[in-house]
């Protein structure tokens, strides 16, 4: 059996919702069946054979070819499979998946993982807004699983988190980990401004000193505890980066806030250039 | 065109109570008696078996005017649970307690539904009200201008003004805002709430301004009254939700001083304190005091078991009820200090002891008023469950052993405090016409709506009956709008724009000389942008038509 290959014939003319190419809702129909299965878009309704051509038999493995931003909620309530999107992959990716795998062979959009229990992610590329976040509404963000981003992330990555792993290898944007309750997001490159404003509790991890931190943050002394060097060692089975992160064995500059709520959260900052 | 609807048993209490077989004739919109000599008959709707009334009116129910829309933001992931893909005819809107304005519309209609007031135009906020109703398709619409926490009209009150000065400062009100009558909520209240009062009873005074509610109250329904705009004083009284308010409630009626007042959402207003939670139902006070005051309209504002959203212009109580907030999150706000607004998302529960009685008193109080022509069904959409659930009251109030068997499974401590329980009365479907129709079309002051006698709108509802009563009422078979075909069987056939329905009675322009300057000194913006002539009111609400309805000043 192959992969059930979806090639996308042309792009839409708006944002369609591609939840349904999932191995729950696939397994056990034809190509057939699948071709007719409906799309729904803003203001329009798709059959799957007219967005893509369809190939290969196996739902447990999709692969969704020549994808662009247009395809939102791709992977969006998946529970098993893996799912793999050759292209770029519109806002929404894996939002509320539970379990399975989802990779990206190029740049996702917005609100990867937003509200996500279980399962991985990883993306290739770079990321938009509010990556592990929440779905506006919400008052919990992402609350377990794994995101792996190998490349930037826009602002606001983390919000709301809520539990899970969010892993960040290049950049993140102004306000990462806003209003985070719990979890854990490392981020290997810089930030932007206000990091971890309005942080309740969690972890984030910096790779490199952010020029500046909100002053609700108050410094807690320079770590080289047990718990940091376990989690960190744990990192290093998400790629190289994080392993040779891990091997530098940094001594780490501990931050509590955001004190303007609970003050419960921390900011943990590697020794380095800003 | 004429059109003919046949065999169909016709329900239309404002002629009379007899329920004949007999033919519909529709000419152009319009009903007409029969067609004239040798007219053809273009169609006719075979409804033989059918039963039908006149489109339903809807006197107090929240589509517009920011609240909702600030629901709409505050609560996202309820829309996104009901959300409804794109059809031929409709477009993509989403269902829940804070329903899109297209769904709004949609659903109303399907569910025989002509005409919905919004309840609660800020004057400031007119013009937003105004478009979101426009974009609410299918149904007329209309809007009661809120006055009496508004600066203005506390200073002139509190200077002492005469009567007359009053009168034109509401008649001028009306004709700015595009508005159908006038609205009060929590008279001073919502005022005195910035200047840190955190109540304010009928005969307590404001700190700032030293004049008591009774006062803002017994001026206002004056004015209504002279002016002689059709409905009353739409009235929210003091201490919305707080136990015990029922005094609050009958000092309101008092201080109406025997003018027609219209007391809205009562339910939420006829709460006494005894019991061991202090907390019990004061419905057979407020129904008798109702059933002895001729001057006195009420709606109900039914509670029903879900989730729900409450947006309301009474700052003071929500900020209160902030606590109770399911899920834990809400926006209580002031609006250019001309009132306020707060949206309180709630989850009713039939488990809660609270939420059970508030159930039962709603129910108390429909079946113990006795006369139908001046109480109205309502649920005062989205605040004590969204109108969609209109159908399920309805088979509450007309089936006693389903409202019985409701009443064995909530709280059973609730149940317990309620008479509920021991009232026999079900409402039968000429009655149900009646609150429905017939009445709301009355106190409105809407002579072509909520009957069907010739020169009526062809609003026409056709039911198919049922022995439940829910089913009857949900998915009407044929809803005609102005003639048309607009949904069958719960489903939208044709999308029209709906009327605006206002009334402008005569007023001394003179009264623009202090406003303007009221204006330029404290206002955001200028009088003439304030005000919202005919032309722009049906272009911005969409309006093909603005539809104005007689005054009959009562002063000389």
């Amino acid at each position: 059996m192959s992969a059930l290959k979806f090639v996308l014939r042309h792009s839409p003319p708006s944002a369609v919702d591609v939840s349904g190419l999932r191995p729950a809702m696939l397994a056990g129909k034809s190509r057939k069946e699948i071709a007719q299965l409906s799309l729904t878009g803003w203001n329009e309704v798709h059959r799957v054979g007219d967005l893509f051509a369809v190939r290969g038999d196996d739902a447990q493995r999709i692969v969704i070819d020549g994808a662009d931003e247009r395809l939102v909620r791709i992977g969006a309530g998946l529970d098993s499979g893996e799912l793999t999107v050759v292209g770029a992959a519109g806002d929404y990716l894996g939002e509320s998946m539970r379990g399975g795998s989802i990779v990206v062979r190029g740049d996702a959009g917005a609100l990867i993982g937003a509200g996500m229990r279980g399962g991985r992610i990883d993306v290739s590329g770079n990321v938009g807004a509010f990556a592990g976040s929440g779905r506006a509404g919400t008052l919990q963000g992402m609350a377990g699983g794994v995101i792996v981003v190998r490349g930037n992330a826009g602002d606001r990555a983390a919000d709301r988190m809520r539990r899970g792993l969010l892993l960040i290898e290049g950049n993140a944007g102004d306000y990462c980990a806003s209003r985070m309750l719990a979890g854990t997001t490392v981020v290997l490159g810089r930030v932007g401004i206000d990091a971890g404003y309005l942080m309740r509790r969690g972890t984030l991890v910096l790779g490199r000193s952010p020029h500046e931190l909100l002053p609700t943050f108050n410094h807690n002394g320079w770590h080289d505890l047990l718990a940091i060097r376990l989690l960190l060692e744990s990192l290093a089975v998400y790629g190289k980066r994080f392993q040779s992160f891990a091997r530098s064995r940094p001594s780490l500059s501990r931050w509590l806030g955001d004190l303007g709520c609970d003050g419960k959260g921390e900011i943990l900052i590697a020794p380095g250039r800003p | 065109m004429l059109t003919r609807l046949s065999g169909a048993r016709i329900v239309d209490p404002a002629h009379g109570t007899q329920q004949d077989v007999r033919d519909l004739y529709v000419r152009d919109g319009r009903m007409v008696d029969r067609p004239r000599d040798g007219e053809r008959i273009d169609r006719t709707w075979d409804a033989a078996g059918t039963i039908v009334m006149a489109g339903a009116i809807d006197l107090h129910t929240h589509i517009g005017g920011g609240k909702v829309n600030i629901a709409r933001g505050l609560l996202p992931e309820l829309g996104r649970q009901h959300s409804l893909a794109a059809t031929d005819v409709c477009g993509a809107c989403t269902i829940g307690p804070a329903p899109s304005t297209l769904a709004t519309g949609y659903r109303y209609a399907a569910m025989g539904y002509t005409a919905c007031f919004e309840p609660a135009m800020l004057p400031v906020n007119a013009r937003q009200a105004h478009m979101e109703m426009g974009d609410t398709p299918i149904v007329d619409k209309g809007a009661y201008a809120m006055l009496g926490n508004d600066d203005f009209l506390l200073r002139l009150l509190a200077d002492g003004a005469n009567r007359a000065e009053i009168r034109d400062y509401v008649a001028w009100t009306l004709h700015a805002t595009q508005a159908i009558g006038i609205k009060v909520v929590n008279a001073g209240g919502i005022s005195a709430f910035k200047f840190n009062q955190r109540s304010l009873d009928v005969d307590e005074a404001h700190v700032h301004y030293g004049i008591t509610p009774r006062t803002i109250l017994r001026e206002l329904a004056r004015a209504v009254h002279d002016l002689g705009v059709p409905h009353p004083l739409h009235v929210h009284s003091s201490n919305l939700g707080v136990p015990g308010n029922v005094d609050s409630t009958l000092a309101t009626i008092d201080a109406a001083e025997g003018l027609p007042i219209h007391l809205t959402h009562l339910q939420f207003h006829s709460y006494g304190t005894e019991g061991d939670r202090k907390f019990s139902s004061a419905a057979a006070r407020i129904a008798e005091k109702v059933n002895a005051s001729p001057n006195v309209s009420v709606d109900v504002g039914q509670i029903l078991f879900g989730q729900t959203v409450t947006a309301s212009g009474d700052s003071m109580l929500q900020c209160r009820n902030s606590r109770h907030g399911r899920p834990p999150k809400w926006v209580v706000m002031d609006i250019e200090c001309d009132a306020g607004c707060g949206v309180v998302p709630f989850r009713y529960r039939d488990r809660d002891f609270v939420n059970a009685l508030q159930w039962a008193i709603g129910l108390e109080l429909f079946l113990m008023i006795r006369d139908p022509w001046r109480v109205f069904l309502t649920t005062d959409h989205p605040n004590g469950g969204p109108f969609t659930s209109y159908p399920h009251l309805i088979k509450l109030l007309m089936d006693r052993s389903f409202r019985n068997g409701v009443l064995a499974s909530i709280n059973p401590e609730a149940a317990a405090m309620s008479a509920l329980g021991s009232l026999e009365r079900e409402y039968s479907l000429h009655e149900i016409a009646i609150m429905t129709r017939a009445a709301p079309a009355r106190i409105l002051g809407l002579e072509d709506q909520g009957h069907l006698g010739p020169g009526a709108a062809a609003n026409i509802v056709v039911y198919e009956p049922h022995p439940d009563p829910e089913v009857m009422f949900a998915t009407p078979r044929w809803v005609f709008k102005d003639g048309e075909l607009v949904a069958e069987r719960g489903e939208v056939k044709t999308v029209i724009c709906g009327a605006i329905h206002t009334v402008k009675p005569d007023f001394d322009r003179g009264i623009e000389r202090k406003l303007k300057g009221w204006f330029e000194q404290h206002h955001t913006q200028s009088l003439s942008s304030f005000k919202i002539d005919d032309e722009e009111v049906c272009e911005c609400g969409r309006a093909p038509r603005l539809a104005v309805h007689a005054c009959r000043a009562r002063t000389a």
